[in-house]
């Protein structure tokens, strides 16, 4: 048991809080159903019907985002220790970042931000 | 630097394809009488040859050398391939000419390699120009001719690569040295677990190539549906390739396979003989029936090898250059005859000694040369194979001596048949213009000069480099190979 | 600052960045980027050759040895050819040399990666690219080919990933240098090592994970055909050999024996199925999995002599492979491919491209003074070297099934009649011109080449 039993009580504890949070709000709550409630949330997009299609514009612009978020994400760990690595670290990263850039200006150039 | 030369000038041939159509057959018979005039330097001088370090990494060399084995094949060659170039027609194509030469090449390059590899290179080059040749000009089934004939050819060749490469490794792992010098391997020994596989490997391929029955699969097509100057090389050059492999290769490398199996090797080739006979007896067309008295005298030149005495195989030897000069004439003529008169079916040729006066005499005397009269080249052949074979097994010596009557009676039959009986009236035949009566006679004063004084080829056996002739006599009397 | 070993590397990225760059600044219709890439590509090729290789390990994660500069050399070369044969940005986009350059600075990337997680880097940044780009044409069979070599190779990814993160638990380490046998977990081992092998056996198209093969070489673009029959394959065996060779020498008992059975299935397989083939495109993918097969067989045996066979065949198998897809590209139309009848008669209408295919052809079916002979006899000799007879049989059997394959479109070439006509191409003609020389080069005058590749994978523990 030694240090895991203060884990299993914390898993415990949470289980029953959110149980409890939950029935509460179920409880005391005021009941309005139908209206926008019953429709599904799309981070934004109106879905009449569920198995709809929708432009596949918003997978470019997510694909993006997720590109160069991921990257710049690599930045992180060398800034934190940026000095560690002097000088030749910090060449090495504008590399990087270069590159980043360039691709961001091929896009740019190429339409990728457009919506139209 | 000669015997280089004889590989290389052939592919001057090239330059064929740079000229005008017309010029393309005198191109080429200019190329392959440089070739002829090489190999009368050879006789005169026969040098040290060629001996360069090819691929070291693999212990290759380029090993080119005229010995007594090869010199007079190398002369057979270069002697067939112009008479073969002039009696085709003028106006082929300029890589009709061009595949003929690169076949020469070929065939001067296997009957010259002292080095297992460049043998075996120059053994599967041979292929590409005939398969090319039986594609283009072998008629409508040209293509299926050609394909049987390269896919059985590699089937034996592909596994006697494997065989090529063991033998060098075997080699190495039993002097530590990695080569593939003939004279070097026939000091190695093979009596492992693997040595009867790779002289099985080994012969097969030269059995096909030659052909020997029962591998004899692609003969009938190629031969029967090549154009007749085609048929002449492939019958007059390149059936001495799988013949030759085994005295080049098989003896001095596998000899003790070799005598422990020679009952079922003379067998072998015993049966071969007779049935190459039989079905030359029962032809009803001239050219199939010549095609298979050739298989027969493949199995008479391989009795001589199997027989594993120097008499046979200096006997061997010499049929070898007497047949292919022969047989070249012989398929020449036949294809002059085809020409001439549009058939071939011994049914619908008679009585052409009264229209075709010239053509039926010069076919009687190759017909006579085949069948084995004295005085003429083939008698002499004969006459050492048997010698040898007498001594080796009497049987099989007088399977042959029966054979040779039966390929007297098919000869006879064969020219009886067109020639005399009663003449046909049917359209104008052609008869051999003087120019053909030129060729003919130059290959056919070959065959008597060679009948008449054998020892042209067989008194040079002793004289020359070291050859296969001394491996045998020397294992023969149990001394040691080298 | 930047190790040298890594310039060739270095130049290929800089090309990336040069042709990307060049994409957007210069008008659609310009070639400049496929020049730039051109140009990079060459460099980088010829830096491989002039680099002294070196055996140290850099960074934990590389070996620069003359091994891997080989490896970097045959993927420059197929770069090169892509790039060659495509040199038209209006038929195959702008784009295309960047995505080129990024697939073959993966492949280069393979072949010095002596670490799991660099290898399997390397590996997605070569496939990446090369799923757009056998998509890149805009109709059916192009999306076909990409969804399909997407799929496949997204699984086998996965499978590659699952056999490093065992072999992993069984070592203790990512770095594949020369283990021993002592620490090893057995289970893990063989279980990694069997699913590492499905993963590169993917790419390398080794049967039974084949499948892919001929529907997306016959639905990309045949640029990307060529690239990925030499380029994809080379990465895909040089990271096999040296991950097997190199890293789990000693353990040869484990994989050495399953592999010689995928070999001779391989091999075997791809030569059956070429046989019916029609279209020149999908012959030359079953053709290139009997290939694979072929360059198993050196693998497999694990001898000195095996694994520079492996190596050495990669090379004569790309120059004739891109040497046949060369001819393709100058046949082919507004459609891609070209059919066996379209050859009909291209020896009378087009002499030097019927040359050219048929030499290609002379040297896949292993025919002496082309290069495939001594390929062959190299990878004979491996197998013999390792007493492996029946290798060396199944080899000698399937190439025998393959001159049905090889000789039929010869046959096609020279029968008269009338086929497609050509339309010839600068780089097309340098490509059939290169391949060709250099296949029949290396057929009569291998030495120098067999010597330096001899020496390059000459891993000095194996037998």
């Amino acid at each position: 048991m030694s240090g895991y039993g203060a884990i299993l009580i914390y898993v415990a504890v949470s289980a029953v809080l959110a149980a409890a949070i939950s029935m509460a709000s179920e409880i005391m709550g005021p009941h309005a159903p139908g209206g926008v409630k019953r429709e599904s949330y799309e981070s934004g997009i109106l879905v009449d019907r569920p198995l709809s299609h929708f432009s596949v514009r918003f997978y470019r612009v997510a694909m993006l985002f997720l590109i160069f978020d991921v990257s710049v994400m690599a930045i992180y760990p060398w800034a934190t220790s940026m000095r560690a690595f002097h000088a030749a670290g910090f060449v090495k990263a504008l590399f990087f970042m270069v590159v980043l850039a360039v691709g961001f200006a091929y896009v740019w150039r190429r339409g990728g931000f457009k919506w139209d | 630097m000669q015997v280089f030369g004889l590989v290389l000038v052939p592919w001057v041939g090239l330059l064929g394809f740079l000229f005008p159509r017309a010029w393309a057959k005198a191109i080429a018979l200019i190329v392959s009488l440089v070739d002829l005039a090489l190999f009368v330097t050879l006789l005169a001088h026969t040098g040290p040859g060629v001996n360069w370090n090819w691929i070291p990494e693999l212990g290759i060399h380029f090993h080119l050398a005229a010995d007594g084995l090869g010199l007079f094949l190398v002369g057979l060659s270069t002697v067939l391939v112009p008479a073969v170039i002039l009696a085709s027609p003028r106006a082929e194509r300029p890589a009709y000419y061009f595949w003929i030469l690169v076949s020469e090449s070929a065939a001067l390059g296997v009957f010259l390699a002292q080095d297992l590899v460049s043998f075996y290179v120059f053994w599967e080059v041979v292929l590409i120009p005939i398969f090319f040749l039986l594609s283009g000009w072998a008629g409508e089934n040209g293509h299926a001719t050609a394909l049987r004939w390269l896919i059985m050819n590699l089937f034996g060749s592909f596994f006697m690569l494997i065989g090529v490469v063991a033998v060098g490794m075997i080699h190495q792992t039993q002097t530590g040295h990695l080569t593939f010098q003939l004279a070097s391997l026939a000091a190695t020994n093979f009596h492992g677990a693997a040595g009867p596989w790779l002289f099985i490997a080994f012969l097969v391929a030269f059995m096909i190539k030659a052909p020997l029955w029962p591998l004899h699969g692609w003969m009938p097509s190629a031969y029967g549906e090549s154009p007749p100057p085609v048929t002449a090389l492939i019958s007059g050059v390149l059936s001495k390739l799988g013949v030759f492999g085994m005295l080049r290769v098989l003896v001095p490398l596998f000899y003790p396979q070799m005598r422990a199996w020679e009952p079922w090797l003379i067998a072998l080739a015993a049966v071969g003989l007779v049935y190459g006979a039989v079905i030359a007896l029962r032809g009803r067309d001239v050219k199939m029936t010549a095609a298979y008295a050739s298989l027969s005298h493949m199995g008479m030149i391989s009795l001589g090898i199997f027989s594993l005495t120097t008499a046979g195989a200096v006997g061997a030897t010499f049929y070898m250059v007497a047949h292919g000069l022969m047989a070249g004439g012989l398929f020449l003529l036949l294809g002059w005859l085809e020409r001439g008169t549009g058939s071939r079916a011994l049914s619908g040729l008679s009585g052409l000694n009264r229209r075709l006066p010239r053509l039926s005499a010069w076919f009687q005397l190759f017909a006579l040369a085949m069948l084995g009269l004295p005085g003429l080249a083939g008698f002499a052949g004969e006459y050492m194979i048997f010698q040898g074979l007498i001594r080796a097994n009497v049987a099989a010596a007088v399977v042959a001596g029966v054979v040779l009557i039966v390929a007297s009676w098919y000869m006879i039959r064969l020219f009886q048949g067109a020639m005399q009986s009663t003449p046909r009236e049917e359209a104008a035949a052609v008869d051999l213009n003087f120019g053909q009566v030129g060729l003919i006679g130059v290959l056919a004063a070959l065959v008597v000069l060679l009948g008449v004084w054998p020892a042209a080829i067989t008194g040079h056996v002793g004289t020359l480099r070291p050859s296969p002739y001394h491996v045998v006599a020397l294992v023969r009397q149990g001394g040691s190979a080298q | 600052m930047i190790n040298p070993v890594l310039e060739p590397e270095l130049l290929m990225g800089l090309g990336v960045l040069a042709t990307l760059i060049l994409a957007m600044v210069v008008r659609e219709r310009s070639n400049a980027a496929y020049w730039s890439g051109l140009v990079f590509a060459v460099a980088a090729g010829v830096r491989s050759y002039t680099l002294h290789p070196t055996s140290h390990l850099v960074g934990g994660m590389m070996v620069a040895d003359g091994y891997g500069l080989v490896v970097n050399i045959m993927v420059t070369a197929a770069v090169v050819a892509g790039l060659l044969l495509a040199f038209d940005s209006e038929r195959y986009t702008v784009e295309f040399p960047a995505l080129l350059l990024l697939a073959g600075l993966g492949g280069m990337i393979m072949g010095l990666a002596a670490n799991f997680i660099l290898l399997f880097l390397g590996l997605e940044l070569l496939s990446l690219p090369l799923y757009i780009l056998a998509a890149s044409r805009r109709d059916a069979r192009s999306a076909e080919a990409g969804i399909k070599y997407l799929l496949t190779g997204a699984f086998s990814s996965g499978v590659l990933l699952f056999g490093m993160a065992l072999l992993y638990g069984s070592t203790g380490t990512v770095t594949f240098i020369n283990y021993t046998t002592l620490h090893l977990v057995p289970v893990l081992l063989g279980a990694g090592l069997a699913l590492v092998i499905v993963g590169l056996g993917y790419k390398l198209a080794m049967v039974p994970f084949h499948m892919w093969v001929p529907d997306v070489y016959e639905g990309s673009p045949t640029p990307v055909a060529t690239f990925m029959a030499f380029g994809t394959k080379v990465a895909a065996a040089a990271a096999l050999l040296r991950v097997l060779a190199f890293g789990f020498s000693l353990t040869s008992g484990v994989w050495g024996l399953a592999l010689g059975y995928f070999a001779v299935l391989t091999m075997l397989a791809g030569n059956l199925m070429a046989l019916p083939q029609r279209d020149l495109k999908r012959l030359l993918a079953w053709s290139g999995v009997g290939n694979a097969g072929y360059v198993l067989v050196g693998i497999a045996s694990h001898t000195v002599s095996g694994a520079q066979a492996a190596l050495f065949y990669l090379l004569p198998y790309g120059m004739a492979v891109v040497l046949a897809f060369a001819v393709i590209r100058v046949l082919e139309g507004q459609q891609e491919g070209a059919q066996m009848e379209d050859l009909t008669g291209l020896a009378h209408r087009e002499p030097w491209l019927a040359a050219g295919l048929t030499v290609a052809l002379l040297s896949l079916a292993g025919i002496p003074l082309t290069a495939g002979f001594f390929g062959k006899f190299y990878l004979i000799k491996g197998a013999l070297q390792g007493d492996q007879w029946g290798m060396a049989i199944g080899l000698v059997v399937a190439t025998l099934v393959s001159l049905g394959v090889y000789f039929r479109p010869i046959q096609y070439m020279f029968r008269p009649g009338e086929g497609r006509p050509a339309r010839w191409s600068v780089g097309a003609a340098v490509v059939v011109a290169g391949a060709g020389l250099a296949t029949l080069f290396i057929g009569v005058y291998p030495e120098p080449l067999l010597h330096f590749v001899a020496q390059a994978a000459t891993f000095t523990w194996l037998r």
